[in-house]
């Protein structure tokens, strides 16, 4: 190889043309990616339409629509939802739940991580009870808030906010006992106090913990939300789904299904614009 | 803290009392433990001092508790006996009034090059808000990174970033400079420019200067004293005062037969104690 190289003289590198080539490649991948995507999306959804019907009804069923209903079904309980004024309302219910829920957690989980995770002592003294606390089945503790909090919002943002707090707090913790010691001493020696080394150091270290506990919790805030609705409640998207089962309605579950899956993914969306926001630095760093 | 710091640096523009020590090192030892509870003596029996605006370097091989040295003076580490005295008094907590450019570039990876030296500013408050850019954006010139200021660390080369953090040692102009290899990771050129630099700048501003290299020639051409140090344990076996006039270049030093006799000196004390080691 090396004898190869010494005998062809080198070419001038055309960067204009290898930079076109790049990005020509980098296109076509785009679209071979997002053309399959497409492609196994409407197979799933046009397979089950297929396959899915009363049985008898028809050639090609498979499957008792009873049990799985049919996509089409499924759109016609979605618009059905929303012409009957049912859908905006529940939503807006679990909406409601997730971000008070999710607000609540999130506060009292960086505080409390901040804390614990700044103070050795603290961290002895408290970390054992709050593994005890955090191996407890959270559904477990779903009748406890109903009786504590009621049936309404209340029981169900105090629901949210155990799931995400526990998250937020274990990210929080490590991160901040992570804070790279040097750089905290770099600061005291230009004569930093306390609270500009908190701010300058502690938080933007700690952000990237803080940041993987936010994607994980936030999924957990609907799981939240929809979990202590089914239990018990007269509103919201869990609402609407155990009413639809009870009712017999597979449509109406899926309906109630879809929007969940539309609601996770708007959630998941935010999510990951607010990482690219607080750690711009990193993709920056990385490229 | 940041008052006394004011107050004490007003007092030597007025007064420059070259003779004070500013760092007294008094029968100083530091005992490790280590995990397995072995005792591991870093440095024992140190007796130095350093005198306000003079240049002192250590050299020494490796591991001979240099950095340790360092540790103490900036308060980040304590004597197992003897004491420290900084400007007279023993040293308790961070020692806010040195700059300590450490073998590691301590940089905050999420702010930019020019928000890191910026940074030294704003806590030392030692400019006015309206200049602070101005003198950030100067000494990152006068290191070589202007272009890089938008740059963040993860960006940058290893000897790019020791520069940045040379940059923001210098540019809040702390009375007392504490150097660990700071140009041990540049290439020839870089070093000599960034050399003939700090020289230039302690010239005008009669730092205290505290500075670790492997590097005799960079000591010679840097030091009014050379503290050589000795390993196994940690110990001053010999101290050079080199008397070169000043200024000085290296390129002229070289020619010179003194320069050469100190230069075989101190490599004899280094290499003889790194061969009995090794025995």
């Amino acid at each position: 190889m090396s004898a190869q190289a010494v005998l062809t003289p080198t070419p001038a590198l055309d960067t204009a043309k290898a930079v076109s080539e790049q990005r020509r490649r980098k296109r076509i991948s785009f679209l071979m990616v997002n053309g399959a995507r497409l492609a196994v999306g409407v197979a799933l959804i046009g397979s089950w339409q297929v396959f899915a019907g009363k049985p008898g009804s028809r050639a090609l069923v498979l499957i008792d629509e009873y049990y799985v209903s049919r996509p089409t079904d499924i759109w016609d309980s979605l618009v059905n939802f929303v012409e009957t004024g049912v859908l905006w309302p529940n939503v807006w219910v679990t909406v409601q739940e997730m971000i008070l829920g999710f607000a609540v957690g999130l506060l009292l989980g960086l505080l409390a991580g901040f804390v614990v995770g700044s103070n050795r002592f603290v961290s002895d003294v408290a970390m054992p009870y709050v593994s005890a606390l955090y191996s407890v089945p959270r559904l477990a503790l779903v009748p406890l808030f109903l009786l504590w909090f009621g049936l309404g919002l209340t029981s169900k943002v105090a629901f949210v906010g155990m799931l995400v707090f526990f998250l937020v707090f274990y990210n929080t913790y490590a991160g901040v006992r992570d804070v790279d010691k040097d750089l905290v001493n770099t600061l005291r020696l230009m004569g930093a106090g306390r609270w500009t080394i908190v701010r300058r150091v502690t938080i933007p270290s700690a952000m990237t913990w803080i940041l993987a506990g936010l994607r994980v919790s936030a999924p957990y805030a609907l799981v939240g939300a929809v979990t202590s609705e089914m239990i018990s409640s007269n509103e919201g998207l869990g609402y609407m789904l155990t009413r639809a089962s009870g009712q017999f309605d597979t449509s109406g579950v899926f309906a109630a299904i879809a929007v969940m899956m539309a609601l996770a993914i708007v959630v998941n969306g935010l999510v990951a614009a607010a990482e690219r926001y607080f750690l711009a630095w990193k993709s920056r760093g990385e490229a | 803290m940041s008052i006394i710091g004011t107050a004490a640096r007003t007092e030597t523009t007025d007064s420059p009392s070259a003779q004070a020590a500013a760092i007294s090192f008094r029968a100083i030892s530091k005992v490790f433990v280590t995990p397995d509870a072995d005792q591991f003596t870093a440095i024992h029996g140190i007796d130095l001092e350093v005198e306000a605006g003079s240049f002192v370097c250590i050299v020494g091989p490796s591991g001979c508790g240099k950095s340790t040295l360092l540790n103490m003076t900036a308060g980040l580490l304590q004597p197992s006996s003897g004491e420290v005295l900084y400007r007279g008094a023993p040293i308790k907590g961070a020692n806010t009034d040195v700059g300590y450019m450490t073998q590691k570039d301590n940089l905050l990876p999420w702010r930019t090059v020019r928000k890191n030296v910026l940074l030294a500013l704003e806590i030392s408050k030692t400019v006015p808000v309206r200049q602070r850019k101005e003198r950030v954006d100067a000494v990152l010139a006068d290191v070589g990174l202007g272009r890089f200021a938008d740059r963040y660390p993860a960006e940058l080369s290893g000897g790019m970033r020791k520069r940045v953090s040379l940059a923001r040692s210098l540019v809040y102009s702390p009375r007392t400079l504490l150097m660990d290899e700071p140009f041990g990771a540049l290439d020839a050129q870089l070093r000599l420019v960034l050399q003939e630099q700090l020289l230039e700048l302690w010239e005008r501003e009669r730092k205290t200067m505290l500075f670790v290299t492997h590097d005799i020639e960079e000591a010679i051409l840097l030091a009014d004293r050379v503290v050589v140090f000795g390993t196994n344990p940690g110990r001053i076996v010999h101290v050079e005062e080199i008397t070169l006039e000043r200024p000085r270049s290296l390129l002229e030093l070289r020619q010179l037969p003194e320069f050469n006799q100190i230069w075989s000196r101190l490599w004899s004390l280094i290499g003889s104690h790194e061969t009995k080691e090794e025995q």
